[in-house]
């Protein structure tokens, strides 16, 4: 069994955009009086900086098991699942740069009990990446365009294609 | 896809505190400030001017304050709804923005709904039609849309729509109507006249949307999997809308982004000839007038739908395409 974390030095980027963005909307509404329009517009956007700063710390100490017969992830809860019952596999690519450079990727297995989810942060994203893959060919699970192209940029060979 | 959310988020804020902060710096640019323009203008048509009356009035709207002490209140000002006050009509902005908008939104809705009804289906027959007779005259159509300049368009259809089919020259109502409270009445006449302004506004964008899908959908036609999918003995309606029409929508999504503000801001120099009661003339006079919070709240508005716009189409773009491009690559 190998044992997968998100590194400490890679989650520092998302605690400090957390953290940002939580101040920039959050002194505004303090400052305002309650029940003004600024509650309607900086208020979600705070509750939303928080859900991703405890998201952050999540994943921070989440714990992704990969065996052979299974993957899975231990963090607030456990998340199991059997590649043998890997039904769908989704790799997106996203970045908020005009050229589409620096940005990361998003690998989605879903499974009969749930998804599960895995940033290209995580330390050995690559070999959960391959065994994805792997599977999905081996399973004749069919991948949509995107996420054929994004598994070539990692050097998998195209698997079937979605029609 | 939330992670993208937040980091396209934390993009936008200081995007916009930096547009806030150019806008009013702009605004501020000229000599002086609205009541030296009032004082002046005042002056030129030979009337006195109470300076002690001014000088109150200078303290009453802050504009004794320093420009970043102005900046801030007006900010702060804007967040808890309160977008400053109009020196050219006496009122909130709000209150003088009012109708207009609604306007306004009806006039832009109605144009972005006509652009992408007729430019849909022209652009698919089009591409799937190409150098056919049909084709050639439709882009001939479209050049001619493209080339025609609106505001030339607005006096001959204000023309042709007063002498057959009897609609008033201008506005966007019969007079009776124009401070009567909304009924069907006043409904009906506004989309009696809503013809007239759809067309023109609509004319030029919609030859621009029909030349950039052709080109788009005839790039996807080309491709290999279209060629092999219509080998395989695939319908070609099924082959045409299954990928090469939905890839080729991608300036459709794109559009979204500029869409959002041209549905407030509404077509300035049509909206004078054509006498229309949108916002588009009124940011123009109260650029001209140096009033200076009804002119930047409303341009700052313009460009929080901009910024919002973009972030949407981006959202969009990333939902239905999430790839790499092979020449850039993750670093993460």
């Amino acid at each position: 069994m190998t044992e997968l974390r998100y590194p400490t030095q890679a989650m520092m980027g998302d605690y400090v955009r957390a953290a940002f963005g939580l101040a920039l909307t959050g002194t505004p509404l303090l400052l305002s009086p309650p029940g003004s329009a600024a509650t309607y517009i900086l208020g979600p956007l705070a509750l939303l900086f928080a859900v991703f700063g405890a998201r952050t710390a999540l994943r921070h100490r989440t714990v992704v098991e990969v065996e052979d017969q299974k993957v899975a992830t231990n963090g607030l809860w456990r998340q199991e699942l059997r590649w043998s019952e890997l039904i769908e596999v989704k790799l997106s690519y996203f970045s908020t740069k005009r050229d589409r450079t620096q940005g990361w990727m998003q690998l989605m297995l879903r499974g009969p009990t749930g998804k599960l989810r895995f940033d290209s942060t995580l330390d050995g994203f690559p070999d959960v990446a391959r065994r994805a893959h792997m599977t999905a060919r081996a399973k004749g699970i069919e991948l949509s365009e995107a996420t054929i192209s994004n598994f070539a940029s990692l050097g998998f060979e195209p698997a079937k294609a979605k029609e | 896809m939330f992670g993208y959310v937040v980091h396209r988020l934390l993009v936008m804020i200081p995007t916009l505190l930096a547009i806030s902060a150019i806008t009013f710096l702009i605004m501020q640019l000229p000599p002086g400030d609205f009541l030296s323009t009032h004082i002046a203008e005042l002056q030129s048509q030979g009337e006195s001017v109470d300076m002690a009356k001014i000088e109150f009035l200078r303290q009453q709207y802050g504009l004794d304050h320093s420009p970043v002490v102005q900046y801030f209140h007006w900010i702060f000002g804007m967040l808890q709804g309160d977008f400053g006050y109009s020196f050219e009509f006496q009122l909130p902005v709000t209150k003088v923005v009012g109708d207009k908008m609604w306007l306004t939104v009806i006039v832009s809705v109605a144009t972005i709904l006509f652009t992408w009804i007729v430019s849909f289906p022209i652009a698919i027959y089009s591409a799937t039609h190409q150098y056919s007779w049909g084709d050639h005259g439709l882009t001939l159509i479209g050049f001619l849309g493209l080339a025609t300049p609106n505001f030339l368009l607005a006096l001959v259809l204000l023309y042709f729509a007063n002498a057959y089919f009897g609609i008033s020259i201008g506005g966007l109502m019969d007079d009776r109507f124009l401070d009567a409270p909304w009924s069907w009445e006043k409904m009906r006449s506004v989309l009696a006249h809503l013809w007239v302004p759809t067309l023109v506004i609509g004319a030029s964008g919609t030859a621009g949307m029909i030349r950039r899908l052709r080109a788009n959908l005839l790039d996807e036609l080309q491709k290999q999997y279209y060629v092999t999918a219509r080998a395989k003995g695939m319908g070609p309606f099924r082959a045409l809308v299954k990928y090469p029409l939905r890839m080729s929508l991608n300036p459709f999504i794109s559009d979204i982004g500029s869409i959002l503000p041209s549905i407030i801001s509404g077509a300035a120099v049509v909206s004078i000839v054509m006498n229309l009661p949108t916002t588009g003339p009124m940011l123009l006079r109260a650029l001209q007038a140096q009033d200076t919070y009804l002119a930047g709240s409303f341009l700052m508005f313009l460009a929080v739908l901009t910024v919002v716009g973009v972030f949407l189409s981006d959202l969009a773009l990333a939902a239905l395409d999430p790839r790499i491009r092979l020449e850039g690559g993750s670093s993460r």
